[in-house]
């Protein structure tokens, strides 16, 4: 059987009639973008122009984005849940949150499980949230509302985020409010407890079933070093390589043992009540004399509220010395 | 009832075998697609009548509407029905290929391969920055490899073990373990946050995809298909066995191994995509074979069939739990597991051809 | 016709007559060798004497911690899981006179998952002794449906062991995908998902979790050992074995029962862990022959170490972090699969 014309001008006219059916597709007519003028920023995912007036904003991720709206006194529509029960330490932004939710701001979706038809009903002003969740989805939230990319722990610090959304809604001054709130604490805390600071090596250490580990770049982590709290070993390795450090069951006492003062980032309860008879944990000599506080995956990633809300951690802990 | 007559249809130097049935089944199953389509289009938190996502579509209706019509259902529509079309085709291929009705893409182990492939890149490759080309380039090149991996590594075993009876499906499920337990390792070895997002990936979703992901699939669909007209007009030839057809003038390993390079494409592009979702591949093509009453399963009708099941699992997927999303790849997996068991319970003379 | 040969391999006689003590001695002594590797091996590089020490001793707190309160337990814990998955195998390649059963690839273990996340999801269990019933029931339903297939599939002429393993494939992915479902619907339970799907020794379960499940095991394993005659005369073939006076419907469920107590106690202490069902009775097959009364308790032992070995692997290979025991089974059990099925002789396929 010859290849003749017949079959390659088949083929030519199947793949065409595919191909005219995608692209047809592919150009879905978007949203008139109204011009009414508004403010231009450049985010990660380049430039963005948000209306001057906000009615509302929904957030998609949870955790810095919440945080930062909720601090700038920005109108929240919606935000993401986590599951009841889930957690049974308070919210860093758990006040603010209430304070939104009389104002009308609705759970609209699991955490993780990202709902656009959800965020669609909210018809929000404007979306703002973490670049790797709003990236795959960017043509469909662009069709919603202008949408202002945030980083994260690795890629941006809470202030140059907090900052970039600030100036995108006219609430700069706010923002500097934040920041500055947030310096002077640093300052009153590091002030009163310089001896305790420069004389102990601190290490925030996650513990779930699988082991141990430390980020640098964590919400707590980064607050402990801007109050210039010595790093243990392991933290200090970790601050080095600008990578987490991840140990197994065996390596608590090993990793961490050094550390003069801990704070346990522990999210469930039953994990949490099981280490005070742990071997290993009990023998940490940060442990042993008392120097241990806990938190959980809230303090891991946030903004001014979490961020305020760790120094008061790592006071609790420094209180302890 | 069989008839020997064979009526043609000519379009100047086009011509198409016209088998009754075979269009029947195909207009049936692209209607009865495009209705689907038009309502899973109007269903959600936001219902539209199908007339109203008719208007929608045409051009009207109000902005509210358009939103979430336009921009948030109808990619994934369209990927849904492009991926079932693609894992349709690509299980045709290889079960009159291995002249073997269990034979699919998921069973032979390269949508492992393409998985595990797509997790190396998102883990390895790393960073947040250069996620958007990386996503849209570096995913489906690296998922291609993964899934010609695997198929390698499946027909290099079948030249050791012989290649008889469900031995390829055997081997299959072995490669497509090890790839799995390659996937895991790779999962649990990687940082946290790459850990999560291929996590997020493998659940074989087609929530979150959008017209990149679209085009892609679009894209591999047109390729394969500009590649496999020549060569599915070989596949009767290659049914009656690789001594006749050579007899025949094909040029059976070469013709093979293209139709089979086709497959691998087919199903590795869309894993990439959407992650793996399985049975498709496997019940798209048997059903079409039963509805057509041909004894291989017709290329176009099984494209449609298959675009029509992924279409109804997702509306499934969407619907059953809500507000909670299902993946798609569980629905399919509820449905085509007990379809899979069937089969085999079934005589086992029609397995082996 | 039923006097075909069985579809294990019969030329597998074994390649070295050894005499039954020393095979079962041998055995022991490479399952104390490896517990013994697994007290002194781990992320935590700890020398012989510092290990012995700690054994008797708490002078050193942080290896007595590691050495009795993690390395001990889990030693334990895969000796018992992996013994008791073992002899299920071997169990279930009997009755159905197929090499490649395994309770992982037969979706016995994935019944019993499905049962117990349903249990900690719905009813908030969250200890052993709570679930446990719960994962008798699934697996259970696993054996039953892998049973009923195997029976149907069986009716033909010659009953392949590929359609029992794609059936097994089939109910596998069917209720991993009702268990991904389930724990959807409470993400709580997410963080148990690894365990569940992958099969873990760590995590910090100790004597608590085993001591409850472990006079279930014994049971199992007392059950299976009585078996012995029965799986010989049964792998003459169904009509055979009827001829020779045994009652299959009798047989039939004491190996239903064996099963559901053995992978169920199993996956209670171990998760859903894949492949020991398969690779260790093929592994004492070359030195035991096909006769069950060697078979079975060596297959246990066999289990017993490779469970154990894999989890000295994973606790080495990206230390200081570690895999769970599941994940190292997954990899190599691939490619042992793949070894398994190569020797199969062709006509048997």
């Amino acid at each position: 059987m010859k290849l003749t014309r017949t079959p390659l001008t088949r083929s030519l006219a199947a793949a065409v009639g595919i191909l005219t059916i995608t692209a047809l597709a592919a150009c879905s007519p978007t949203a008139d973008s109204e011009a009414t003028g508004g403010r231009t920023v450049n985010t990660l995912l380049g430039e963005v122009t948000v209306p001057n007036e906000i009615e509302s904003v929904v957030v998609i991720e949870g955790r810095r984005d919440l945080d930062i709206v909720l601090s700038l006194g920005l109108p929240l529509a919606g935000y993401p849940y986590e599951e009841e029960g889930s957690l049974d330490l308070e919210s860093p932004v758990a006040a603010a949150l209430e304070e939104a939710k009389t104002n009308g701001a609705k759970e609209l979706f699991l955490a993780d499980e990202i709902n656009l038809e959800a965020i669609a009903e909210a018809a929000p002003t404007l979306i703002v949230s973490r670049v790797d969740d709003v990236e795959p989805i960017l043509d469909e939230l662009q069709a919603i509302a202008p949408v202002l990319p945030i980083g994260e722990q690795d890629v941006s610090t809470w202030q140059d985020d907090l900052l970039l959304v600030a100036e995108a809604t006219g609430t700069e001054e706010r923002a500097e409010e934040l920041i500055a709130d947030y310096d002077a604490r640093i300052e009153e805390v590091s002030t009163t407890y310089a001896t305790v600071l420069a004389d102990n090596t601190f290490a925030p250490v996650g513990i779930d079933d699988e082991g141990s580990q430390v980020r640098p770049n964590r919400l707590l982590s980064s607050v402990l070093r801007d109050l210039g709290g010595t790093p243990s070993v392991e933290f200090a390795a970790s601050i080095e390589s600008g990578e987490g450090g991840e140990f197994g069951p065996e390596q608590l006492v090993n990793a961490f043992g050094d550390a003069d003062g801990i704070i346990a980032l522990v999210n469930e309860p039953t994990i949490w009540e099981s280490l005070q008879t742990d071997a290993l944990f009990t023998q940490l000599s940060a442990v042993e004399n008392g120097h241990v506080i806990r938190s959980d995956k809230q303090t891991h990633e946030g903004a001014a509220l979490t961020a305020m809300h760790s120094i008061d951690v790592i006071e609790e802990l420094l209180q302890t010395f | 009832m069989t008839s020997l007559q064979r009526t043609a249809i000519r379009l100047g130097p086009i011509s198409i075998r016209w088998r009754a049935r075979i269009v029947l089944v195909s207009v049936i199953a692209a209607v009865v697609a495009i209705a689907l389509a038009v309502i899973a289009l109007g269903i959600g938190d936001f219902r539209a009548t199908p007339a109203r996502v008719i208007e929608v579509l045409l051009g009207g209706g109000d902005r509210a509407e358009r939103l979430v019509i336009l921009n948030i259902r109808l990619p994934r529509i369209v990927i849904a029905i492009l991926v079932g079309a693609c894992l349709a085709i690509s299980g045709a291929i290889i079960q009159t290929t291995a002249r073997n009705s269990l034979a699919s893409p998921d069973l032979l182990g390269v949508t492992t391969g393409a998985g595990a492939g797509a997790v190396a890149v998102i883990v390895l490759g790393g960073g947040g920055e250069a996620v958007g080309i990386l996503r849209t380039l570096g995913v489906p090149a690296a998922a291609l490899i993964g899934g010609f991996a695997a198929a390698a590594l499946v027909a290099i075993l079948l030249r050791i073990s012989g290649a008889s009876g469900l031995r390829p499906i055997l081997v299959g499920i072995g490669v497509s373990a090890f790839f799995g337990g390659l996937t895991s390792w790779m999962l649990i070895a990687a940082s946290i946050d790459d850990a999560e997002r291929a996590t997020a990936w493998l659940t074989g979703s087609l929530g979150g995809r959008s017209w990149p992901e679209v085009t892609t699939v679009g894209i591999a669909l047109a390729l394969s298909v500009i590649v496999l007209v020549p060569l599915a007009a070989r596949l009767p030839t290659l049914e009656l066995g690789s001594d006749v057809a050579g007899s025949l003038g094909v040029r059976v390993p070469a013709t093979t191994v293209g139709l089979l390079a086709a497959a691998v494409v087919l199903a590795a592009v869309p894993a990439s995509a959407v992650g793996p979702i399985g049975f498709v591949a496997l019940v798209a093509p048997h059903l079409a074979r039963l509805a057509c009453a041909t004894p291989r399963p017709p290329l176009v009708a099984s494209a449609l069939i298959g675009a029509l099941l992924l279409l109804a699992s997702d509306l499934v997927a969407r619907v059953a739990f809500a507000p909670i999303l299902l993946p798609t790849g569980a629905v399919t997996a509820l449905v085509g597991a007990p379809f899979l068991v069937w089969l085999l319970v079934r005589s086992r003379k029609d397995l082996l051809r | 016709m039923s006097l075909s040969s069985p579809a294990i391999d019969q030329s597998a006689s074994p390649r070295t007559h050894l005499p039954a003590g020393v095979l079962l001695g041998g055995a022991l002594v490479v399952v104390v060798a490896v517990s013994v590797v697994s007290l002194l091996v781990g992320s935590r590089g700890l020398d012989p004497a510092t290990v012995w020490s700690a054994l008797w001793s708490t002078a050193d707190a942080e290896a007595h911690a590691i050495v009795v309160g993690q390395r001990l337990p889990r030693t334990l814990i895969g000796l018992a899981g992996g013994a008791a998955l073992a002899l299920a195998g071997a169990v279930i390649q009997g009755h159905t006179r197929n090499p490649l059963a395994d309770p992982g690839l037969l979706g016995v273990t994935a019944g019993a998952s499905l049962a117990v996340v349903t249990a900690i999801v719905v009813f908030g269990l969250t200890t052993p002794l709570g679930y446990l019933w719960f994962a008798f029931v699934g697996a259970a339903l696993g054996t039953a449906i892998v049973t009923f297939i195997g029976i149907v599939a069986g009716r033909s002429r010659d009953a392949s062991p590929a359609a029992l393993v794609l059936a097994g494939a089939a109910v596998s992915a069917f209720l991993s995908a009702a268990t991904g479902i389930v724990l959807l619907l409470d993400s709580t339970a997410l963080d148990l998902y690894r365990f569940w799907t992958v099969g873990s020794l760590a995590g910090g379960r100790g004597l608590d979790v085993l001591l409850p499940v472990l006079p279930f095991i014994i049971v199992g394993i007392v059950l299976a050992l009585s078996q012995s005659r029965a799986l010989d005369v049964l792998s003459l073939g169904d009509d055979v074995a009827r001829s020779l006076g045994r009652r299959l419907l009798p047989t039939r469920l004491l190996g239903f029962a064996t099963v559901t107590v053995l992978v169920g106690a199993a996956t209670s202490i171990v998760g859903s862990l894949g492949f020991i069902g398969l690779v260790a009775p093929h592994a004492v097959r070359r030195f035991t022959g096909p006769g069950h009364r060697m078979l079975l308790p060596m297959s246990a032992l066999a289990g017993a170490a490779i469970t154990v070995l894999a989890d000295i692997i994973g606790r080495l290979v990206v230390s200081p972090a570690e895999l769970p025991v599941g994940i190292v089974l997954g990899v190599l059990g691939g490619p042992a699969f793949l070894v398994i099925i190569a020797r199969m002789r062709a006509a048997r396929s």
